[in-house]
């Protein structure tokens, strides 16, 4: 299996953010700035990357480590998307670790990632930088 | 101190058209505004637009980060849903009207476009829905909307509530009858600093 690499990209106003998935280890990596029209374009060989990983390595550990300053609302609604995914596998009984690193006064951002705690039934550790 | 060195107008050379007076009006209406944005918004103009907004609040960044996330909610809004399109490379992108005043404690950001005469009750009903909000039901809404399908609804629907949870202030909005297939939808949001 592969592993997943997106650099990160700037098209006039619009940022997407770096992918950094490693098959062999099963640390990934998102980062950056999501803010873009069709979140669920460039989200969709993200979902594909970790349902095959899961597939593959069901009893490896899956660290996802999320670093956006940034996400619009369409992006919003596919990273609930994804965190939702890893708490399917994380039901499955595949150990799941997501990390999220956030600007300590941004508030909305941490209400959000709150939020989508609450929203997916999963634990997220939630790391003020 | 003045943030905006200067006003600028960036006005397209759009043909005049039935929603032009509205623009015109609104444009009247705030003319102590230090930005007043009128055109396409695609993304090349949008990149000149947020270029203005980092340099004119540059020194506070949590004043910056909710501009921006509201402009960018706006700004999407306008594109999707104004029924004022222009034809970009092939992709028909909305045109609408933007404006940004700064005061000593606060920002405003003035919205509009034309919509459909069938969006004033939809707009309406969200528009009142969530000004009679509280801050912890409107997150209660966002969770639930952002669960839904695509299909089940747009972004408009969260894009509207995050500016009421950013802005922490209610959807100061106007909807104006243009003709018996269109209306004017204006919505001002203060932003505290």
């Amino acid at each position: 299996m592969r592993d997943l690499i997106i650099e990160k990209q700037k098209k006039e106003f619009y940022t997407f953010p770096e992918i950094y998935f490693d098959a062999a280890t099963g640390i990934c990596k998102l980062e950056g700035e999501s803010f873009m029209e069709n979140a669920k374009e460039f989200y969709q060989p993200l979902f594909d990357w970790l349902n095959e990983f899961h597939q593959k390595e069901s009893r490896q550990k899956l660290e996802m480590n999320i670093n956006l300053s940034y996400y619009n609302t369409s992006s919003s609604k596919s990273l609930y998307q994804l965190i939702f995914q890893l708490k399917g596998f994380s039901d499955g009984g595949q150990p799941i670790e997501i990390n999220w690193k956030y600007n300590s006064i941004d508030r909305e951002m941490e209400d959000d990632i709150m939020d989508l705690q609450i929203e997916t039934g999963i634990s997220i550790n939630m790391i003020s930088k | 101190m003045k943030i905006f060195q200067n006003s600028v107008n960036r006005y397209h050379s759009l043909s005049l058209n039935k929603y032009s007076p509205f623009y015109e009006k609104i444009d009247r209406q705030f003319k102590h505004v230090q930005f007043s944005y009128k055109g396409s918004f695609d993304d090349i103009n949008l990149s000149f637009i947020n270029e203005y907004i980092e340099k004119a609040v540059s020194e506070n960044e949590g004043s910056r980060t909710n501009l921006f996330r509201i402009f960018v909610e706006l700004a999407q809004n306008i594109a999707q849903k104004s029924i004022d399109k222009i034809n970009i490379q092939g992709q028909f992108i909305g045109v609408g009207i933007l404006l940004i005043h700064q005061a000593d404690t606060y920002f405003e950001i003035i919205s509009g476009n034309p919509a459909s005469v069938s969006d004033a009750q939809i707009i309406t009903n969200k528009c009142e829905i969530i000004n009679a909000l509280s801050f912890e039901e409107l997150r209660q809404m966002k969770r639930n909307y952002r669960k839904m399908n695509e299909g089940e609804m747009g972004n408009a629907n969260i894009g509207l509530i995050k500016i009421a949870l950013i802005s922490g202030s209610k959807l100061n909005y106007t909807i104006e009858t243009i003709d018996s297939e269109s209306i004017f939808f204006t919505v001002r949001i203060i932003i505290n600093k």
